[in-house]
């Protein structure tokens, strides 16, 4: 049972970062990433083939994970400085998926990536560095917890002091009237690119926890369905709230993880596994029509009345 | 030339079935400006709601009926108890976008709920027939030329029909719509309708290619959407010219003097989606205006 | 001594709860009667004429029309009671053509399409001559034709015209007051606002001075044309109207 409670709380933890990236992205700076799934899979992949294929060793795998998930959020970015919202939730999502089948099936790409079976190997290392700085008592699964979560805090605090400052104010500003903060001189295309790139960047270190997590990687674990459960974490817990994305990230694993528990005899696995998926389409629903702002949220940073 | 050419005729067949989708979806975006995310499980729902009556031992033709019908109540229905009261309460059109990913999800869910993972067929596969220069199996050539009919009667709907003309207008400018008289929510609500057949109908076109299965149209959707903003997002024609457009660029990508492996013709359509929004947003037939 | 058709008391309007952009207005328009609104920029005459109209919400006061309350009464009761509305920018449906346009005037009424295309294509020939022409592609002259033929479909008894001569080059300022007369002589009583005050008041039976969203002058138009006053404000004395005068 414990075992299995540190799993719930670990992929919490991860996509409690996952939900603070896109927080970021949507919550504060009110642009509508649909294709969030892809800096995740970006931070994993590069750390992935940077340490099996070339053996990079574990640190620079991660940081060049969290630059290369970076230069994705610029990319992404980029069709962001011009289009509005509803296109630009299409061309994220679009870019995310184009994403996924190069890793899959791209010409070149895929040697490195290993095509549809994917990579392993390459955690092993990162469990036994926790040996060298006397966590050896701990188990793998504890030790990754424990550094997820104290990422998910770091990152928290980051987040606080960084939305307090004047550059906070600026994204929260284009959220609400891009135009008017344009009028007052402000570089939007920039302030734009930055919220990408530090909420990507947010994102693909998760990847990294995430793949450490699994220990392989595949493409087509990288699916817009994983985009979809954060959002639904970020809006339940409450989009522009700061605990927001660790207490719907906690709520959301643990009901999705105990639907697991019905007996066989009520619902089949498979069976058990749709009526997840359909609670977590009528949960974004729910939430959007009945309390928009989540359950820590707050009705007027809402980014929706535009 | 020959690979090319069959190459051509497969696009066209896929090309028909995201042109009758596409339709539907810019429709109503036309009038609501609404980009509907749970479009291409509406197809999956027509296919499906076929399905029961083949499985029944219905002939397709008349199991489509109940179908269509389906179709076109379930999507008017939703426009009665969410689109419009949402709308009402001042709900932006993001707003609507986010729901209807979740409704997407519940729909898509629910059919696999109902019929599980497997594939289904409306019946035996035949043979293909050598046309010459390319084969296409008998419902290929159903596919198509319903499809056209499909869509030459909408075509004729909105150009010579009262209520095909008020659509347009409303596309062009409610407000003005409303000033005029014109009864903006039964317009609505009859073009929610007409949207509904026709996904339903695309679905069982799709279909007919031989796999009914419940990621069926949610696989198709971004082919849809780059089919619509290709041709220019509200525009019924432009719809079409920009989904067959599509289908065919995709199969032609995968010619040998190219060596686009067949994983990846997706990806050239949504290629090609990005770059028309980046360089031209308004698309082949669109009009420039604030995207 | 001719009835009224629209009578407004003290009225009230604004987009915005809080704040009335009209503030107490009186407005009369006898049956055939030709009345202009002008008045500096901001002061409501635009928002005036929307909130009789049903398109801007009416906080107090009342109106009536044909001697029955219509105080913020829906746009589509009003169209069928018998106003017809231009707006000033985007008052056509630019990917209809010329004769589509028309039929959407008339969508209430159907049946009388071909009698209204025959009256209207008279007093409009050069609608007639591009009937099948996309309303979009047509200069801003030719569409101010096409937006006021649209609304005439339904042989409105009050014409609201939003600035009819907003953008158009003299000579098309010159053809649009032209058929705005034409108009009213077939007796369509016709309530508009203008920025082009010399020539709205000169054709007008009876004018209104609109400042900060309340009446400021009223009277016939030939004697607001001359009164020293609404000359030296309006007419091209010291302020903005001098830039419009004809």
């Amino acid at each position: 049972m414990i075992p299995y409670i540190e799993g719930v709380i670990l992929t919490a933890g991860i996509f409690a970062l996952l939900a603070q990236g896109l927080n970021l992205h949507w919550g504060f700076t009110g642009l509508i990433n649909l294709g969030h799934v892809a800096f995740f899979a970006v931070g994993a992949y590069t750390m992935g083939i940077l340490n099996t294929q070339f053996e990079v060793p574990l640190l620079p795998s991660f940081l060049a994970a969290m630059v290369a998930a970076t230069l994705m959020g610029v990319i992404v970015g980029l069709p962001a400085i011009r289009l509005r919202t509803d296109y630009l939730a299409i061309v994220t999502i679009t870019i995310g998926e184009i994403f996924r089948l190069i890793l899959k099936s791209g010409p070149g790409v895929s040697e490195l990536t290993r095509g549809p079976r994917g990579i392993r190997g390459f955690s092993n290392d990162f469990y036994f560095f926790r040996m060298d700085i006397g966590l050896g008592f701990l188990s793998p699964t504890q030790y990754l917890l424990l550094i997820v979560w104290v990422t998910v805090a770091v990152v928290g605090v980051l987040l606080y002091l960084l939305i307090k400052s004047p550059w906070g104010r600026v994204l929260k500003g284009i959220r609400e009237d891009e135009d008017a903060v344009r009028a007052l001189g402000k570089n939007v295309t920039a302030y734009k690119m930055q919220s990408f790139a530090l909420g990507a960047a947010i994102a693909g270190l998760a990847g990294v926890f995430f793949a450490m997590d699994i220990g392989s990687l595949a493409p087509d674990t990288y699916l817009p369905i994983i985009t979809f459960q954060v959002w639904t974490i970020m809006m339940l817990g409450g989009s522009a709230s700061h605990s927001g994305p660790v207490v719907g990230s906690i709520i959301f694993w643990a009901i999705f993880n105990g639907t697991l528990f019905i007996p066989r005899e009520i619902i089949s696995g498979a069976e058990a596994a749709y009526l997840r998926q359909i609670g977590i389409g009528a949960l974004i629903m729910a939430i959007m029509i009945f309390r928009p702002q989540g359950i820590l949220g707050n009705r007027e940073e809402m980014a929706l009345d535009k | 030339m020959e690979e090319a050419l069959q190459l051509i005729a497969n696009g066209v067949v896929i090309g028909s079935v995201i042109a009758v989708a596409a339709v539907g979806l810019t429709l109503v975006f036309g009038i609501l400006r609404l980009i509907n995310f749970a479009h291409g499980d509406f197809l999956t729902l027509g296919a499906f709601a076929a399905v029961v009556g083949t499985g029944a031992g219905l002939p397709l033709y008349v199991a489509a009926i109940p179908a269509i019908l389906v179709g076109a109540g379930v999507m008017g229905g939703l426009e009665k108890v969410l689109w419009g009261p949402m709308r009402r309460r001042g709900a932006s059109t993001v707003n609507l976008l986010i729901i209807s990913i979740g409704l997407a999800l519940v729909l898509r869910y629910t059919l696999f709920w109902i019929f599980g993972s497997g594939v289904y067929r409306y019946g035996p596969i035949s043979q293909r027939i050598d046309f010459g220069l390319f084969a296409l199996t008998p419902q290929d050539v159903i596919i198509v030329v319903g499809s056209a009919a499909a869509l030459f009667g909408v075509a004729l709907m909105l150009q010579k029909t009262r209520i095909g003309k008020a659509m347009r207008a409303l596309s062009d400018n409610k407000d003005l719509a409303e000033a005029s008289g014109i009864d903006v929510n039964r317009v609505t609500m009859i073009t929610w309708l007409i949207a509904g057949a026709l996904t339903a109908y695309g679905g069982i076109m799709l279909g007919l290619q031989g796999r009914v299965f419940a990621n069926m149209g949610w696989f198709l959707l971004l082919l849809i959407f780059a089919g619509v903003i290709l041709g220019g997002i509200g525009s019924a024609y432009g719809a079409m010219i920009g989904s067959m457009i599509i289908g065919v660029t995709q199969e032609l990508a995968t010619h040998s003097a190219i060596g686009l492996p067949s994983d990846l013709k997706t990806g050239v359509a949504f290629l090609v989606l990005i770059l028309v929004l980046l360089v031209r947003p308004q698309g082949i037939m669109g009009r420039k205006q604030a995207l | 001594m001719a009835d009224v058709l629209l009578e407004a008391r003290d009225l009230r309007a604004g987009y915005v709860p809080e704040v009335d952009i009209v503030r107490g207005c009186d407005l009369d328009v006898a049956e055939g009667d030709l009345v202009s609104v002008i008045g500096p920029n901001g002061a409501g005459k635009s928002t005036l004429i929307k909130s009789l109209f049903g398109l801007v919400p009416v906080r107090g006061g009342t109106v009536r029309f044909k001697d029955e309350d219509v105080t913020g009464a829906p746009t589509h009761r009003l169209v069928a009671a018998g106003i017809g509305y231009v707006p000033q920018t985007e008052n056509v449906f630019p990917t209809l053509t010329v004769e589509e346009n028309l039929e959407m005037g008339a969508y209430l009424r159907p049946r009388i399409l071909e009698d209204r295309y025959e009256e209207l294509f008279e007093w409009f020939p050069i609608l007639a001559e591009r009937r099948k022409q996309r309303a979009g592609t047509m200069s801003g002259g030719q569409r101010q034709l096409v937006a006021l033929a649209r609304a005439l479909m339904l042989q409105p008894s009050l014409l609201l015209l939003d600035e009819p001569s907003a953008g158009l080059s003299p000579a098309n300022v010159d053809v649009i007051f032209e058929r705005i007369q034409l108009i009213n002589s077939k007796g369509v009583a016709i309530l508009m606002v203008e920025q082009n005050a010399r020539r709205a008041l000169a054709m007008s039976d009876r004018g209104y001075v609109l400042e900060m969203g309340q009446n400021r002058f009223t009277g016939p138009g030939k004697e607001l044309l001359n009164d020293p006053k609404v000359i030296d404000l309006y007419l091209g004395g010291r302020a903005s109207g001098g830039a419009q005068s004809a």
